[in-house]
């Protein structure tokens, strides 16, 4: 990384701080207003890694996409470092559940974006994302076009994507999700590794339990219709975290809490999206 | 292993090459062309069909070679041939810089869809010789009659595939721009033009396939030059060799112009060279 970039990240390290007030959130769905989520508050802390999780449905997305400026809330009102969250900012980038990346940009154009519209420092668009690809190995697939990467290739320049726009906030919305076991653990460290780099707060949507734990400083643990928080969970294992963190006694038993948690949602869930 | 620049320069010469024409249903379609052409032969040679509907291959080349040297009517079979394609294209040209932008605009927004559909929804169905008769009694029965009705004839088209190419833009799309922070000029230039880009170009080409149709309508009244005018005059006359050799270089312009836009397509959108494995 270039000195550069580190100046950057030092001024940015005390901002991130997001709070969410009393949120709810519906939709109006065939007639009628549905709430996916209802009365949630909690505060996440500048360069807090914080992951919500919860079954299929349970409005993950939801919280997401509000936080982000993307869906207005009915009621409540969101905070990013005490100012109003009116609609989508710069200040906070966004990596999408589904695969985003522009089909008719190259990878480095795709990085360069974000860069070129907000021009902050005196790095050009390119240099910045050239120094995004090498941290996330890929230089080599500068020219090259997004559908002619992995699934996993993709899915690390979206995160290179939302990274070089230099937020204080990244909202992750199950990134690894289409991923194979193995490939998600390998993206899972280099985002910790990112993450420490960058001392950015994230927020990371999952429904995969492991995942959390070895991600999370703090799950949220979501129920179903209306989606609540039922649990706020601190993750009190050491970091950094590796390969050994996951063998350990409390990550097991941190594992377990979770899981009988989330069957119990899971089971009302399931029930409540099966009634007519 | 296969050494990486021959890789890189194998693509840079591919490239030039249309995609069709690299694939082997290319020589499936080969196929078609000459069973059809041995077909032609066998029909006119063993006296079939009668010579004077359906004059053979020899004949036919034979007029294509006097309407090139001595002409039709006074004009060579290149100006024929150049009076139309300018026709067309200035017409399509012209369809394409009022068409897409207004395509987009409709697309993007219900109010502009609403305002605007009803213009072009109510001619769309009419037969164009019932339009032309009008435009004629508009705007005369030179140049300018001509152009408008193959204007008319390319702008629906291009229309209705720019609306739908923009409606069916990935939200997500928008979503990653407007939360890197950008403005509606870059939205349009960064995703919506891009994004809808493709199917904007196969609207193109079906416009200009139908902008063909019309062509012979359009240069009924008041020619003297025009390939459309000359197969029209030659089948006055029954001069059936001259109307199969008009028809098929009309045909032939029609699928050059067609590869040329797929080619600028390319150049223009060289990410869709590598949509899917
Ligand atoms: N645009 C929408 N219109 C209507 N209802 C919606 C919309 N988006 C979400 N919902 C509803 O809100 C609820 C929460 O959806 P959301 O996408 O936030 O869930 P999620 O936790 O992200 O689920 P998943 O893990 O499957 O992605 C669901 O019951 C869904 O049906
Ligand atoms: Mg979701």
């Amino acid at each position: 990384m270039t000195i550069n970039m580190q100046k950057t990240l030092k001024q940015t390290k005390t901002k991130g701080k997001v709070v969410i007030d009393n949120i709810s959130i519906s939709y109006f769905n065939r007639n009628k207003n549905v709430y996916a989520l209802r009365d949630i508050s909690t505060t996440i802390n500048p360069g807090e890694f914080v992951c919500l999780l919860g079954p299929s449905g349970c409005g993950k997305s939801s919280l997401l996409n509000g936080i982000a400026g993307f869906v207005d809330p009915s009621k409540g009102q969101f905070y990013l470092d005490d100012k109003k969250i009116m609609g989508p900012r710069p200040e906070m980038g966004m990596v999408f559940q589904q695969y985003s990346l522009y089909p008719w940009k190259t990878v480095k154009e795709n990085i360069a974006f974000g860069p070129s519209i907000n021009n902050r420092g005196d790095e050009s668009p390119e240099k910045i994302a050239m120094n995004f690809l090498e941290m996330i190995g890929l230089s080599k697939y500068a020219n090259h076009y997004p559908n002619e990467l992995s699934g996993g290739m993709q899915q690390r320049v979206g995160i290179a994507r939302a990274l070089a726009n230099y937020p204080d906030v990244l909202l992750m919305d199950e990134p690894f999700g289409a991923l194979d076991s193995q490939t998600r653990i390998i993206m899972q460290e280099n985002l910790l590794k990112l993450w420490r780099e960058f001392k950015i707060t994230v927020v990371f949507v999952t429904h995969d339990i492991d995942e959390a734990v070895f991600l999370a400083d703090r799950i949220l643990l979501m129920s179903t219709l209306p989606g609540k928080i039922k649990k706020d969970l601190k993750v009190d294992l050491p970091r950094p975290r590796d390969k050994e963190t996951t063998d350990s006694s409390r990550f097991i038993e941190l594992r377990q809490i979770c899981h009988s948690l989330i069957r119990e949602e899971s089971l009302k869930a399931f029930d409540k999206q099966n009634q007519l | 292993m296969i050494n990486k620049d021959q890789i890189k320069s194998n693509r840079n010469i591919k490239r030039f090459i249309p995609p069709f024409m690299r694939k082997r249903t290319f020589a499936y379609s080969m196929l078609t062309v000459n069973i059809l052409f041995i077909t032609w032969v066998v029909v006119t040679e063993t006296g079939l069909a009668d010579e004077l509907f359906l004059p053979g291959p020899l004949k036919v080349w034979q007029s294509f070679i006097e309407v090139s040297t001595e002409g039709y009517q006074g004009n060579t079979l290149f100006i024929h041939v150049f009076t139309s394609v300018n026709r067309i294209l200035a017409a399509f040209i012209l369809a394409c810089i009022i068409g897409i932008p207004m395509g987009v605009l409709m697309g993007a927004s219900k109010i502009a869809r609403a305002l605007l559909n009803p213009l072009i929804e109510f001619y769309r169905p009419l037969p164009p010789l019932g339009l032309y008769t009008l435009l004629v009694m508009w705007l005369g029965i030179g140049e300018e009659s001509k152009l408008a009705l193959l204007f008319l004839a390319a702008l629906p088209g291009l229309i209705i595939a720019t609306i739908q190419a923009v409606q069916n833009i990935d939200p997500v799309y928008l979503r990653v721009a407007k939360g890197l922070g950008a403005s509606k000029k870059t939205i349009l230039f960064n995703v919506y033009l891009p994004a809808a880009g493709p199917t904007i170009l196969a609207g193109m080409r079906i416009s200009l396939g139908f902008t063909y149709t019309v062509l012979v309508a359009a240069e009924i009244v008041a020619a003297s030059a025009g390939i459309g005018w000359m197969i029209w005059d030659a089948a006055k006359f029954l001069l059936s060799d001259v109307v199969i050799m008009g028809l098929i270089v009309l045909g032939l312009t029609g699928i050059a112009l067609d590869i040329f836009m797929r080619f600028i397509g390319r150049i223009l959108m060289p990410w869709t060279r590598y949509l899917g494995p």
